[in-house]
């Protein structure tokens, strides 16, 4: 799928790219393009406390109405404020090996988890990567480095789509893995149990996490465009039926349409961040706009 | 059921096509992989299952509709009977002359036969059908004991006989035609098993009556024949319809198969007809063309002299349409001499040629029979060729001249003038008159009378009681007596005789008198006055005896003076004419008269002439019939009718006939040709199959009716303008019979509802077909 502009990398060019690395760097460059500003991804919303302010630290995180209050110098200290350490869970499962447009939800997960990947540590965060589908495939843990952001890359590279997909187990098993407070960032279809899915999500933040969901669909699967009758295939369970997609398209989009209003309302009163991402939106865009949003919460 | 047009029942195997459309349209429904199946549920399925059940429905409608447009074109019927509903079918059949014509090898009635019996082959079990014939059968079937029985049973208080034609077996004929036909089955118990008969009756129809014996029909239909009398198609269509009226049946058709002489259709169809179905089947005729046929031939006189040459003329006429080829007309007379031929030159269409042909009389018997035909290459049609007529035959009478004075001197014998009057010299160019023989008076009552016809007594005076006796037997067996009395004669010895047709009175031998009158009217004088014309009154005489006719005499001629010359009398069943005057030139002029001669041989063959009545009777046309009186002295004897087969060979074919106390009658003639009723003396048992000889035979000559020799068809258009609209429909004849039979049955329409079927298919298949607008551009 082509670009909005010229600003954003062609899905077309990005495959072509000898790398992730590669990829990701042209994505946040184009990202920041887009943003004008240096984006903050590192600062949580959850502010700590105050600590006395030493030489040395970022003049812009001291609190200049304490200051002004009790002519003292104060930093604030946030919750991640010493190092993110964000996991990107990333869904391998067949299902996301679908996709109608340029890139597969598979592919463009994994260039959205390299942007993000190559974002946080770019800022000096940690970044981990578990890619998943009925079980966790590959589980890279939260680390800071250059060199760990090739692993990460080259791990990316490699995801094949596995069969059928288990986010709530997954992600249960990946609450109780993860001692430390951080980011999770999932990147999937969340094609299964809703409440389930939620259920675990909500241990994420129950373990004090920062939970960041990109529901990733194919404009195929919200719009359901095809016209002749053909035998639809599951791709995780093989399942076929014919279907007449004319006859039944507005039907199924408002099926889809209240399956993801229903996984953002229930995100939104867990406080989850809900992102519906559509696989034939550029890459940039998505990153962009999270950023915004992220800064506006920030305040 | 079956097919018109067959060849589009090879169309049904595109009704295949859809089905393999959909198999590969099916096959090659695109799979598609999808990430869920999760929003499509139930709804989809039901919906998946809708399409495919209104898939598999347009399918069904694609096959169905192909099929219904193939069978459609196909042009199915359905003769069958639908439930309790059956038909009833009357075939009329053409079988008069017209149709003995031929196409294609075959006579038109060959190819009406094929027709009928097609027809016969497409009705179902239930269907009831009679055929009947525009033309009465020339013979009668034959029939074996069993059938026999069958078909009395049919005629039912008809005239009917039964004739066992061709075979010698005699004991069981019974020609004799009997309303009670108990005679009949008395007989036919002693008839052997395996021997055939044929039952001949004055009207050889039977009680019309549907069937459902197809096979009989059929049988009836394979043993038709080509009749020689002209079709009444009125009257047989009203016959039909009536009986098609007798039935209830839901289909009722009048089927007539003919030729469509124009003939035959000169008024409109009868009334009779008004609501019922007709299909008419064209045997489609040859082009009229050219044909000649006798339309008649004639002779100038019923009777002529046994070796005389008479002229007959024939009308030969053109009945076609073009110009006629040279011809030939062969007249065979008699059973002697060879036929004469006539050859004609070219005649133009609608005109006739009379045709003069010589007649010599030359036969030995007293009806000569005669047989006219016209001859020419490629006539196509033979039934108007030939001509039957017949000649009465005078025979040279037995005469026997009895000369009343004895002369040494031949020339004055009182039977010289009259001997060379009747005999004349040979190179005198005329023929005898009679077989004469003379004798004297005296030997009279020596000779034996029976073998002459006419007595004539010249000069005769005075006979004795024995001759007296003798002559006047002779006369009342039924001979005749010609008088002229002698020079010498008295009236006295003249009056005693006894038997004389007038009082003879007073001699007058001074006054001169000249035939004047002469009574045209009476049979003995006719034709002189033409044949003589004035020299009638060269007869001449001074000397002649006044006569005073008797009350029951006539007088056929008188002298100037107005007394009789010459009356004529009655003796028992003989004739006696008594003359004024003497026939010796001593006792008048009249011997010395040409006049004389003719007057004489003109007398002689009158009274040598059958006392009773012409047997000859008027020609008949074929389908009438003719009787004769019986005469008293057969009254007794054994009746019995021919035709004539062949004057050659002398062949007879025995026919039967009906008898009432005084007449015999010939029931009618079914084909042209001679016919003889005859009265055999005596009892004869079985059928007589040749006249015997001493037996009265009465000629009747049958000839054909010129009505049938007009050979043009009314058209097409011409015929469905005779009947209402809409209730006929006309066909060519064809070896295929299946389209023409189409319209035989209710469901000839079946092929225009079918394809409204395929019409409605195809509105449903593209109501059906038709999907809502695509919701994609969303």
């Amino acid at each position: 799928m082509k670009s909005g502009g010229s600003r954003f990398l062609d899905p077309d060019i990005l495959s072509r790219l000898p790398n992730l690395e590669v990829a990701a760097r042209k994505l946040v460059k184009g990202a920041f393009v887009g943003y004008h500003k240096s984006p903050d991804f590192g600062y949580s919303v959850e502010f700590v406390d105050h600590r006395d302010y030493v030489p040395g630290d970022d003049l812009r995180t001291v609190d200049w109405r304490v200051w002004a209050r009790k002519d003292k110098y104060y930093v604030k200290r946030f919750e991640m404020e010493a190092q993110l350490k964000a996991t990107i869970i990333l869904d391998s499962s067949k299902s996301m090996d679908f996709g109608d447009g340029k890139l597969t939800k598979l592919q463009f997960g994994s260039y959205l988890a390299a942007t993000l990947a190559y974002l946080l540590i770019h800022q000096n965060d940690m970044a981990g990567l578990v890619n998943f589908d009925s079980q966790i495939r590959t589980y890279i843990p939260p680390r800071g480095s250059r060199q760990h952001l090739r692993l990460i890359l080259h791990a990316l590279s490699q995801i094949t789509p596995g069969p059928a997909t288990n986010v709530p187990a997954v992600c249960h098993h990946l609450a109780g893995t993860i001692k430390s407070r951080g980011m999770i960032i999932l990147i999937s279809d969340l094609l299964d149990d809703t409440e389930k899915i939620m259920h675990a999500l909500r241990h994420f933040q129950h373990q004090k996490h920062d939970v960041i969901v990109f529901h990733t669909l194919d404009d195929s699967e919200l719009e359901l465009p095809y016209q002749e009758l053909a035998n639809f295939r599951e791709l995780e369970t093989g399942t076929r039926v014919a279907v007449d997609p004319a006859s039944f398209r507005s039907t199924y989009k408002s099926r889809v349409n209240e399956f993801c209003s229903g996984l953002r309302e229930a995100c939104l009163k867990s406080n989850i961040d809900y992102n519906l991402v559509r696989t034939s939106t550029p890459i940039e865009t998505v990153v962009t706009n999270y950023f915004q949003f992220r800064s506006r919460r920030a305040r | 059921m079956s097919f018109l047009s067959t060849a589009f029942l090879y169309g049904l195997a595109a009704a295949a096509i859809p089905l393999v459309i959909h198999l590969i349209h099916k096959q090659r429904y695109p799979e598609r992989a999808f990430t869920t199946l999760r929003f499509f549920d139930k709804t989809i399925k039901n919906n998946t299952i809708q399409r495919r059940l209104i898939d598999k429905l347009l399918l069904l409608l694609r096959i169905a509709l192909l099929i219904a447009l193939m069978l459609g074109l196909a042009r199915p019927f359905w003769n069958a009977p639908l439930g309790e509903q059956r038909g009833s079918f009357v075939i009329v059949l053409d079988n008069s002359p017209s149709m003995s014509r031929e196409r294609d090898g075959k006579t038109l009635f060959a190819h009406a036969k094929l027709a009928a019996a097609a027809v016969l082959a497409k009705l179902a079990a239930s269907d009831r059908a009679e055929i009947l014939f525009t033309s009465t059968q020339p013979q009668a079937p034959l029939f074996t004991r069993e059938e026999i029985a069958d078909e009395l049973f049919l005629r039912q208080g008809q005239p009917t006989g039964l004739l066992l034609t061709g075979d010698k077996g005699m004991d069981l004929a019974l020609p004799e035609l009997r309303a009670d036909s108990a005679h009949i089955h008395t007989a036919l118990k002693k008839m052997p098993s395996g021997k055939k008969a044929a039952l001949a009756g004055f009207d050889t129809s039977a009680p019309l009556q549907l069937t459902c014996d197809h096979a009989r029909l059929l049988q009836s239909l394979q043993h038709s024949r080509i009749s020689a009398l002209p079709g009444n198609i009125q009257h047989t269509l009203a016959a039909a319809a009536q009986l098609l009226r007798t039935s209830q049946d839901g289909d009722r058709k009048l089927i007539l198969i003919s030729d469509f002489q124009k003939s035959e259709w000169r008024n409109e169809p009868p009334a009779s007809i008004a609501g019922l179905s007709l299909l008419a089947i064209s045997v489609e005729p040859p082009a009229a063309g050219t044909n000649l046929g006798l339309e008649n031939c004639s002779v100038p006189a019923r009777e002529a002299d046994f070796g005389q040459t008479v002229v007959g003329t024939a009308t030969v006429k053109n009945y076609g349409s073009h110009i006629s080829d040279a011809s030939t007309l062969t007249v065979a007379c008699g059973d002697r001499g060879k036929p004469s031929e006539v050859k004609l030159p070219p005649i133009q269409p609608g005109s006739a040629m009379l045709v003069s042909f010589p007649i010599p009389v030359m036969s030995s018997e007293r009806n000569m029979l005669c047989q006219a035909r016209i001859a020419m290459p490629a006539d196509p049609f033979a039934y108007d060729d030939n001509w039957y007529f017949q000649l009465g035959v005078r025979f040279p009478v037995a005469t026997l001249l009895v000369n009343g004075v004895p002369s040494e001197n031949a020339a004055g014998r009182e039977t010289f003038f009259l001997a060379n009057a009747l005999v004349p010299r040979a190179g005198t160019g005329q023929s005898n008159a009679a077989d004469a023989r003379e004798c004297e008076l005296a030997d009279l009552k020596d000779r034996r009378l029976a073998e002459f016809g006419v007595l004539i007594l010249a000069g005769v005076p005075a006979l004795d009681a024995e001759a007296r006796e003798k002559i006047r037997q002779f006369a009342s067996d039924g001979k005749s007596v010609l008088v002229f009395p002698g020079a010498n004669s008295t009236a006295d010895e003249c009056n005693a005789w006894g038997f004389l047709p007038a009082q003879v009175g007073e001699k007058k031998s001074q006054s001169f008198v000249y035939l004047k009158s002469i009574n045209e009217k009476s049979a003995a004088m006719a034709g002189i006055q033409e044949r003589v014309g004035a020299g009638i009154h060269s007869l001449s005489t001074s000397s002649r005896f006044m006569l005073d006719p008797a009350a029951q005499s006539t007088v056929l001629a008188r002298f100037s003076d107005g007394s009789p010359a010459l009356v004529e009398g009655r003796i028992g069943k003989g004739r006696i004419v008594l003359a004024a005057t003497g026939a010796h030139a001593s006792a008048s002029d009249w011997p010395l008269r040409p006049a004389f001669v003719i007057l004489v041989r003109n007398l002689v063959k009158y009274l040598g002439t059958d006392a009773l009545p012409s047997t000859l009777q008027p020609e008949r046309t074929v389908g009438e019939g003719a009787s004769t009186f019986i005469p008293r002295e057969l009254a007794a004897g054994t009746p019995a009718a021919f035709r004539l087969v062949s004057a050659a060979a002398a062949s007879y074919e025995p026919l039967a006939w009906m008898r009432t106390d005084r007449a015999l009658i010939l029931p009618s003639a079914t084909t042209e040709g001679h016919y003889l009723i005859t009265m055999q003396p005596g009892v004869s048992e079985g059928v007589v199959l040749e006249p015997k000889v001493g037996c009265s035979s009465v000629p009747v000559s049958v000839n054909h009716s010129a009505r049938e020799s007009t050979l043009d068809s009314v058209t097409d258009d011409e015929l469905m303008a005779m009947f209402p609209a809409g209730s006929a429909s006309v066909q060519k004849f064809n070896s295929d019979m299946t389209p023409i039979l189409a319209d035989l049955r209710t469901g000839r329409d079946v092929w225009r509802y079918i394809l409204f079927a395929a019409l409605c298919l195809l509105i449903l298949e593209s109501l059906l077909a038709w999907r809502t607008p695509s919701e994609a551009a969303n």
